[in-house]
Parts: C-alpha cells; structure tokens; sequence
C-alpha cells in the first residue's frame, strides 16, 4: 500500500493500466461480477434484515461487573448466601401527609396484593403493613411483647389505625417500611433469580412494565407512587434505549439533508444513505445469529457505524463525481474511484477498527460485547463501502453537464483555503503552536479535576431527573433507608460458629465503629452492631447496655436473633457475616475513601482467624468497576496511540509525519478529558470508548490530508502550497464530514440515559475537534517538523 | 484480675498492645488519636463530667472526648489499654479522672486525661455502670450483679462491699449523693437509701417492678427517679412515699440534670428530651431529636450539651 507508483497513480497525473497493480486487478474482477455480487449484497440484507427484527435489547447484571475483579470474586462466591439484592420497593406516599386513614390503608393493601402476585416476585419476601411477617416488638416490665403492626381483624375503624399507629412506633420497621414523618408506607420484595413458569432467566423489563401499570393504576390525587429496585431501574434503562430508533431517525434525516446539500444530488445522497444504512442492517442482523443481543451501551454502535460509513460514502461518491466531470462513463468512473479510495479508506477503518478492540482492555463482558459489535461493524462496513457503493455507482451515467448542474457546496470552502495558507509557514504556525501549548496547559491544568467513576446521585445510566432518579431521591428522604450500600464480608474461622466468639465480634465491632467514623459513610449495619442492641433490649432497653457482651452465651442470643433476619447478617454457618456500609453517595471520591480506610484496616487487622473481603452491593460493584476501568484507563491511551502512531509510521514513513498526525489527537484527547471534568462526566465504562472511539475515527482527518501534502510536496510543491493543495482536495470533504457525524452523534444528548447523553457530548466534540487539530495544528507541526522537499528527495 | 485469651485476642487490636500482662496494663499510656479518628458525633457517648471549663466524656470501644471549653470543641481520644464501651466518668480534682466501663475496664489518669492506666479490681469481667464521688478521695463504682466496690484512696485500690444482703445481684444503675443521704437505684424497680455514706443500705419500698436508670435530686430537695417506659416517679420525703409524674411517651428515661435556672431537663430514648419547670412535678416533651441521649449537662452558655448514640451535640433548651 506505501508503493510510490500506487500513490502517484491516485491524482491522475501519471495515468498507468487500471490493472498492472493488485488493487487495479481486484477492481477489475468485481466490476465483472458486479450483477451477481449486487444480487448476493441484497439478499444478504434481506435475509440479515430479516433477522435484524429478532435482535434484544437487553442489559444483565453480570455483563456489566467485572468478573475478574477481585471485590467480584468476592460478590460472586457470596451470591447465593447474600444474594437477595435484587429487591424491588414500592412506595406509596400521601400527599396530604399522612397514612393513617382508612382510604390510605385500602390502597396499601390493593398495591401489597398487586406486588404479591407478579410472578417473579418470591411471595414469602413480600413486606408490607399488611403481611404476616412485619411485627413489632417491645420491651415490657416483664420481657418481651409483640404481634402484628396490623391485626388481623382490621376493618379500618379510628381506633385500629391509631393502634396501628402505635405499634408501628414501637416496632423497628419505623423508617424501614414505614415513612419516619409517617407519610408514605412501602411494599418490599425480593425477586427470584428465575421466572417460576419458564424456567429461564427472569425478564426483568416485563416487571418493570407490571410496576409501572401498578403506579398508573394507583396514582390519582391522594396518594403518589414511588418506585426503585434494579428491575425498574433495567427496565427503565432498556425502555429509554429503545427510543433509540427515534434518534436514528433524527440522525439519519439530519444527515441526509446535510449529504444533498453538500453533493446537490438526490441520486449521491440516496446511495450514499443506502451505503450507510446496509452496514447497520447487516450489523443487526449478525448479531442474533451469533446468539448476541444489543446491551443499551451498544446501541451506539449502529450509530457510529452509520455516521463512519456516511463519510466514506462521501468520499467514493465525490470521487466518483470527479471522474464524471472528467468524462468518465459508470464503470470506469467507478473504477477508478475505488482505486483512488481503496488505501486511505483501508487504513482509515483500520484505525478505526484498532480504536475500537483497544477498548477490550476493560474486563466487563459489555465493553466486550461493544468491542465485538463495532469491530463486526467496520469489518462489515468495508463489503458495503468498498463494493456495494462503487457497484450502485456504477450502473450510473452523468453527462459533464449533469455532473456540472449538481455541483453542490463541494468546491465552495476553496477560497477559505488558501487563506490558511500562512500556517504551513513558521512565523504563523509558530503562533498556532503557541496557542495550542496554552490550550494543552489549560487542559492539562482543568483535567486534574478528572474523576474515575460516577460522579451524581441515583441510578448513573438515568438522568439526574428520571422519574426513577426522583423516586430514588423521595424514598431515601422519606424513609430512614439508603440505596447505596457497599458489603463487605468478614470471614471467620476457627471453632463451630466461629462468629459468636467476642475476640471475632470484638473486631467486628472496631471494624463497623471505624467505617462510621468515614465521612461518605451515612449507617453501617454489621452483625456487631446488632447483637449490642440486642443485648440493649436484654437489659431493659438501658442505653448503657448498648454493648457487646462478654461470654459467648450472651453473644450466642444475640446472633440468635439475628437468625431471624434469615441471611442479612451471616450465613447458616456464622463463618461469613456481610457488613453493610451505607454510602453518602456513590461519587468516585466517596467510594475511593472509604475503600481505602477498608484496605487500611485489613492490612493492620486481617489474620487467618477473621479477614475482611472486599465487596458486593451495588457500591462494591461501583468500586470494582472503577478499579477496572482506571487500570484500563492507561492501557487505552497507551495502546491506542501506540497502534495508531504505527499505522501511521508504518504508512508514512516518517517519524516527523507521525508526530505532525498524532500530536493534534493527543492535544483534543486532553482537551476531551478536560471537558469532561468541567461537565462532571466521571471516566467510567460509559466513557472509556470515546477516547478510543474518536482518536481512531479523528486519525483520519489526519491521514487524508498528511497524505495528500505528503503527495504534493513530492510531486515539488513546497510545504505552503502541498497544504493549500491538500485542503483543497481534502478538507471541504473533511470538515463536512466531521459536521455530520457531529450532527448525527450529537442528537444522543438529548437521550433519556444519561450515559448515551454523555457519550453523545464526548463524542461530538472529539469528531468536531479533531478536525480543527488536523487543519490548524498539523501544517504548523509540519513547518517545523518536516524538512524541505528537495532535501529529502530520495524517493 | 485474670487475663482470659478471649480478652487477650480483643486486646491486640490496638496495635501497642500486643499481649496484655497485668504488669503492662497497669503502665500509663497516653490517650492517643487513634488511626481512624472518633468523631465526637458518630460515637456513642454514654457519661459525661465537667469540671469547670475541662469536659470529659467517655463511650463507645474506650473513646475519650476532652473539651477544654465547656464542652464547645472536643478532641477525640482513644484508651490504649481497652477496648471496652466506657460508662462512666467522674473527677477528683484538676489531675485525677477515672472512668470505668464493660468488661470490668477501669482506667485512671493522674495527670488530667494526657495518660491513663488500668485499675485492678476484683470485678472480673463484670460490667461497671456508674462512678459517685463521695468525698475527695473516697468514690463507689458499681455495676452488673449487685457490684460495688469502694476506694479510700481515690481510686488507686478497691475493695469490694456488700449491697442490702448477700443474694442481692440486681444491677446497680446509680447512686446519688444528696444533702444527708445516698440513694441507690437499679434493676427491677431495686431502691435503697443509705445514711453512712455507702456503708450500709436500706431498701425503700418501690412503686414500680421495673427498672430504674437513674435518679437526681431536684433544686427544691424532692428526689425524682426515672426508668424504662417512661416510668418517672417523684419523692418529697426521702423516698419514703413516691407520686408517679405523668411524661406523654413512653421511651425510657435514662437521665437527668439541673438547670442553672432551677429547671429540671430529661433525657431518654429515641431522642426523649422533656423539661421541667416545677421541680420535676411535671414535664413537657422537647421537639424529637435523632438518637438515644444518654445525659445532659448545661454549657456556661447555656446552651444544653447532649450525649448519646450520636455523640456530642448542643442545643438551646425549649420551655
């Protein structure tokens, strides 16, 4: 592909034999084929379009942890003894204030029978005022009293809900199922781990759906409905990433209006939007054959796909257009522009494809599954760009006039061109460099304030105003509960039930008194903690009792009662207990702080007799993915920079060039990174791709015109005129490019999810800004970088 | 006292102390900050004792707080030498602080709370709840199982004295000092008055089977005393007789302190606080506050400083 004859053939000015190189024999063959190999292109599209209608959105749990990881390894070998976390609650709030009335209650009871009787849901885990097992319980003169909060007589009479009242006050679910300002009342749930009728794993967006025709069925002027749990939060996650196709209709209009005004051809356009569209359709229909489902992450894929085939397609049609100016009928016209396109597009999706696997880095079975998509993707994208296009082409004729008549924008930027001239030479391009070094500093300067991981409230992938996220903020602020918990398990061995020794409960103890003390940590519940307040409750309910005790007879009654609870505290043996942290939040700091006093307190407190593992609850996922991602985070960099920097060396030759090519990207990739900390995008897996995403479709930019310069200088122009020349060539193509993918991309901000929303952002301005690097910065690197042609005319 | 290997196990968690011989233990130590600090309001506080403008109260796993300003800054300590919940605190003068706790733990410091050491006494791992200063260096600790020990010699030994009779094993919750007579309140409704400064006890007769936390003597000379379930009752002749003063909740009542302004302030359960401006005849219940409070006492301010399951807090008491 570096063959110097190749490259002087794609101007035309040395016009050799359409076949005396691989390229030009390749070419030859398939324009022979061409009825045959169209035949084959559209039913392969109908049959994958076909099967593109069977494809699922779906997210699992366990693609999106990292597996590997060592606090995953913990939550995993603990799942099924503290499993149970997949929980969903169901709040009713009144909106007068107050759930003590008779109407209130009746409601209650219709959404507790509503919830008991979604199948999924475990039966025996249903929790409300109204289930046999929410008791309360009181310490009297002579020992212990209790029964249900709500008797099973109740009618709904003044005195039974004052009753109900009381009793709610004396028993311990006061803040838990009941509001502390008494003002909402909630239904609690487990749900299993597979649908009891199917067998198969439980669809969790179909209980989602069932919650939220519980809420329209309950909601009116009396009573608010509130909802969380990670079924409703997957389901709104997949719900909103089905509005996907809304966006591709946005995108996919804006583009084609973009495209005719640019070619001024209904014709360029429709073939160029066929082009970009078949890829997508092929994509989607590989994917459930190869018995993969699209996750919410992925579905930008299709998108990028779309908008990378988009501008190729540009390139081929406006090359093909040239020929037809020329004179050129179909088929040579055709011809020619996939020989002139075949090596700068090749090596344009290479580096796309690279910055696309790079991202494999991240062990999280979603980056992978969005590795394996986008690589499918631009493999897939090379057929249909490369052969279908030119193919489609080629049963076209234009005479000069017509080309001429459609001449569109294409030409119009020429004389903005030559105006940036003065960049390729030192004095100018020394004050370009300058500012770029003030740009890098100022970067580098706001890009301390990066954080790993997720830096708002609720549920990250929503947005910060989702209905969800708002039930989030009105459950936690209503009830005495947090949603963001990190578990930690302590391990205990040694003699049969090791935990109700007090040297292991002693440790405990410290451990849960420490975390307390963490500033992002609001309560720690821990098996410790418990036996002291039950152990108060022994003595009377004195305050002074709230202790552990000193033989293990005593510690033995209060873990006794912690057998009540099932497996919140301990499993069946007492070996391992899960400590419960409740997080402030779940922002990057606040997790990385309070991980760090845990490690701390391990490296001092942890013997083979009582350790301590790191984690599980949704914080302890958090904080393994935040791990992942951070240690993939220079692998990325490094390896993607690495690769592209050699596909450029590689094609060019010149270390120089290489710099001139990759020194923008690095400077758009700070000021990417920078952006993000002043936008407060937290570096997770949501963003990780885009670096990787829009270095490797920003390299082409880069190469396009690199090569074009590269060319002219050769041919004896001298750096300002080669650059003019290039831009002339390239850079209308370029910018109009990076417009629409711009464009195309850009309409994800508006996404209902909020990491689509940020991808989107990121996205657009990398794609946007790489442009401007590779027109402004590069000439100006070149003009110190790269010596005169004469003296290095060697080739 | 004997070392078991259990409280051995326990001890090695604070790192300087590696195995504990009595011999060890009974060397001072400084009270340290320990590698996590203690907030003073995320641990349990349960005693508090001021001393002009020097505060210290005591709590959860050996936590000292030191206030040098009436209780408005305070700077997290830690024991050295235990790891047991501390409930109770009292002083001897500007040097002399003890304090004692579960587990039998008792600590003294000589030098105004910088070090202390551990005191050797008989309790086993029996639970002290209280301390009562009777004279400049005679004091009572008691606790767990009818407990009580007595020191002549402010603090340095104890000996153990015996309460009403042989089988008595109620716990002890406190004693109190007033103008010519101790009084004694404990578990299951137990009252005894003594007249000979601690020597001797005489039960009085009880109006309540359940247990009292605590006792106070109010400004007007009328003993209250006061306990689980909102129980309060009030004596205007030495215990003789008692009233039942009427509290609008039931949570218990774990202490009480008298205002400067002759009020009487209430504390207890899930944030019971309820003052009295009739010498304890009656009480109006404070607006709920987070948290169990263990006591109270009256910053110079006055603004009312609370102690409990969330540590230290002050507020400005209601009427």
């Amino acid at each position: 592909m570096n063959d110097p004859a190749f490259l002087r053939n794609r101007t035309g000015r040395e016009a050799a034999p359409l076949h005396s190189d691989p390229i030009g024999r390749i070419s030859y063959s398939i324009f022979r084929l061409r009825k045959p190999l169209l035949t084959l292109f559209v039913l392969i599209t109908l049959v994958l379009g076909w099967s593109a209608t069977h494809l699922k959105v779906s997210a699992g749990f366990s693609k999106m942890i990292p597996l590997r990881h060592e606090y995953m390894q913990t939550f995993l070998q603990y799942q099924n003894d503290f499993g149970g976390a997949n929980k969903i609650l169901v709040a009713v709030a009144a909106r007068d204030g107050n759930i003590y009335t008779q109407s209130f209650m009746d409601t209650l009871r219709k959404v507790t029978e509503e919830v008991f009787y979604i199948r999924g849901v475990e039966r025996s885990s249903v929790t409300s005022l109204f289930t046999a097992n929410v008791r309360y319980n009181e310490v009297v003169e002579d020992g212990f009293r209790g029964g249900n909060i709500v008797s099973s007589d109740y009618t709904g009479t003044p005195q039974q809900l004052l009753l109900i009242r009381e009793n709610v006050a004396k028993s311990d679910w006061n803040g838990r199922i009941v509001a502390t300002d008494g003002s909402a009342a909630m239904v609690v749930a487990t749900l299993q781990e597979n649908d009891p009728e199917s067998g198969g794993r439980l669809d969790l967006q179909e209980i989602a759906h069932k919650l939220e025709e519980i809420r329209r069925t309950t909601e009116n002027d009396a009573v608010s409905v509130h909802i969380i749990g990670f079924a409703k939060a997957i389901g709104d996650i997949a719900d909103g990433a089905a509005g996907a196709v809304g966006y591709f209709a946005v995108a996919f209009t804006i583009t084609a209006m973009l495209l005719f005004w640019y070619s001024g051809s209904g014709m360029l356009t429709s073939y160029a939007l066929i082009c970009a569209v078949v890829p997508v359709v092929w994509l989607l229909g590989l994917l459930p054959l190869l018995g993969l489902t699209l996750d919410p992450m992925s579905i930008l894929v299709p998108f990028l796909i779309f908008a990378i085939a988009v501008s190729h397609a540009v390139q081929m049609t406006s090359a093909w257009k040239q020929e037809m100016l020329a004179g050129a009928d179909g088929v040579s016209a055709s011809r020619i522009a996939f020989r002139k396109l075949f090596v700068p597009g090749a090596i344009a999706l290479l580096a796309n494809a690279i910055g696309f696997l790079v991202i494999a880095f991240v062990e999280i079975e979603m980056v992978r599954e969005l590795t394996i998509t986008a690589t499918l993707g631009v493999t897939v994208m090379i057929i249909t760009n490369k052969l279908l296009l030119p193919i489609l082409l080629s049963y076209r004729r234009l005479s000069p006039e017509q080309a001429r008549r459609m001449q569109g924008h294409e030409g119009s930027a020429d004389r903005y061109w030559t105006r940036l001239g003065p960049l390729a030479t030192r004095r100018v391009g020394g004050v370009a460099i300058g500012l770029a070094v003030l740009a890098l500093a100022a970067g580098l300067y706001v890009v301390r304030d990066l954080k790993i991981g997720d830096l708002g409230d609720g549920v990250p992938e929503l947005r910060p105003d989702s209905r969800y996220n708002q039930d989030v903020r009105e459950i936690t602020r209503r009830f005495a509960i947090g949603v963001d918990v990190l578990q930690v398990i302590a391990e205990a061995r040694g003699t049969e039930s090791p935990c109700v020794d007090r040297a292991v409960m002693d440790r405990m103890e410290e451990f849960e008194l420490g975390l307390r003390q963490n500033e992002g940590v609001a309560a720690v519940r821990g098996l410790a903690g418990f036996v002291k307040a039950v152990t108060q409750s022994y003595a009377e309910t004195n305050l002074m009792w709230h202790t552990l005790p000193e033989d293990r007879a005593q510690i033995a009654q209060g873990v006794g009662f912690a057998t009540r609870l099932g497996n919140e505290l301990m499993n069946s043996t007492c070996t391992a207990m899960p400590v419960s942290i409740f997080t402030r939040d779940h922002q990057a700091t606040t997790i990385d702080d309070i991980v760090r006093q845990i490690k701390a307190f391990k490296a001092r407190y942890d013997t083979p007799q009582l350790n301590f593992r790191l984690a599980s609850g949704n914080v302890g996922v958090m904080a393994g993915t935040n791990e992942s991602v951070a240690a993939a985070d220079r692998w990325v960099n490094l390896a993607l920079f690495g690769s592209v920097g050699l596909l450029c060396l590689a094609m060019l030759r010149s270390l120089p060039a290489t710099l001139c090519i990759v020194l923008p990207l690095a400077l758009v990739t700070v000021l990417c990174n920078a952006m993000m900390a002043r936008l407060g995008i937290g570096v997770k897996v949501n963003t990780l791709p885009v670096v990787a995403l829009g270095v490797g479709v920003g390299v082409d930019y880069g190469i396009y015109l690199f090569e074009r310069m590269k060319h002219e200088m050769e041919a004896g122009s001298a750096l300002r005129e080669a650059f003019v020349e290039a831009l002339k060539q390239r850079g209308t193509a370029s910018v109009f490019t990076a417009v629409t993918m711009t464009a195309s991309i850009a309409t994800w901000a508006f996404s209902p999810l909020k990491f689509q929303a940020d991808m989107g952002i990121l996205l657009a301005f990398m794609f946007l800004v790489n442009v401007f690097g590779a027109i402004l910065l590069l000439p100006a690197l070149a003009a110190f970088l790269i010596r005169a042609p004469k003296e290095r005319a060697t080739e | 006292m004997t070392t078991t290997p259990l409280l051995t196990a326990a001890l090695a968690a604070l790192a300087t102390v590696i195995a504990a011989p009595a011999a060890v233990r009974a060397e001072p130590a400084p009270l340290v900050i320990s590698d996590v600090p203690i907030r003073a309001d995320r641990v349990l506080i349960l005693a508090a004792h001021a001393r002009g403008p020097k505060v210290i109260a005591v709590g959860e796993r050996g936590t000292v707080l030191v206030s040098t300003n009436d209780g408005a800054d305070w700077k997290s300590l830690r024991s050295q030498k235990t790891t047991r919940t501390l409930t109770s605190v009292v002083a001897l003068d500007e040097k002399v602080w003890i304090g004692a706790g579960h587990g039998g733990a008792m600590l003294r410091s000589g030098d105004g709370g910088r070090t202390a050491r551990m005191i050797e006494t008989d309790a086993g791992s029996d639970s002290f709840l209280g301390l009562t200063v009777l004279g400049p260096t005679t004091l009572l600790a008691y606790g767990a199982f009818g407990l009580m020990l007595r020191s002549e010699d402010a603090g340095l030994t104890w000996k153990r004295q015996a309460v009403l009779d042989e089988e008595f094993d109620r716990h002890i919750n406190r004693v109190i000092v007033g103008k010519d007579m101790l009084l004694l309140v404990g578990e299951s409704g137990t009252l005894a008055r003594s007249t000979d400064g601690g020597l001797s006890w005489r039960r009085l007769p009880s109006p309540y089977e359940g247990s009292f936390f605590g006792a106070a003597f109010t400004p007007e000379g009328a003993i209250l005393v006061f306990g689980m379930r909102g129980n309060i009752y009030r004596s205007a002749d030495r215990g003789s007789s008692w009233t039942r003063i009427e509290l609008a909740t039931r949570r218990p009542v774990f202490g009480a302190t008298t205002l400067r302004d002759g009020r009487i302030a209430i504390t207890g359960g899930q944030g019971l606080l309820a003052i009295s401006a009739d010498d304890g005849r009656s009480f109006r219940v404070q607006h709920a506050i987070a948290g169990s409070i263990a006591g109270a006492f009256e910053r110079s301010d006055g603004e009312l400083v609370l102690y409990g399951e969330h540590g230290v807090y002050a507020l400005r008491p209601g009427t």
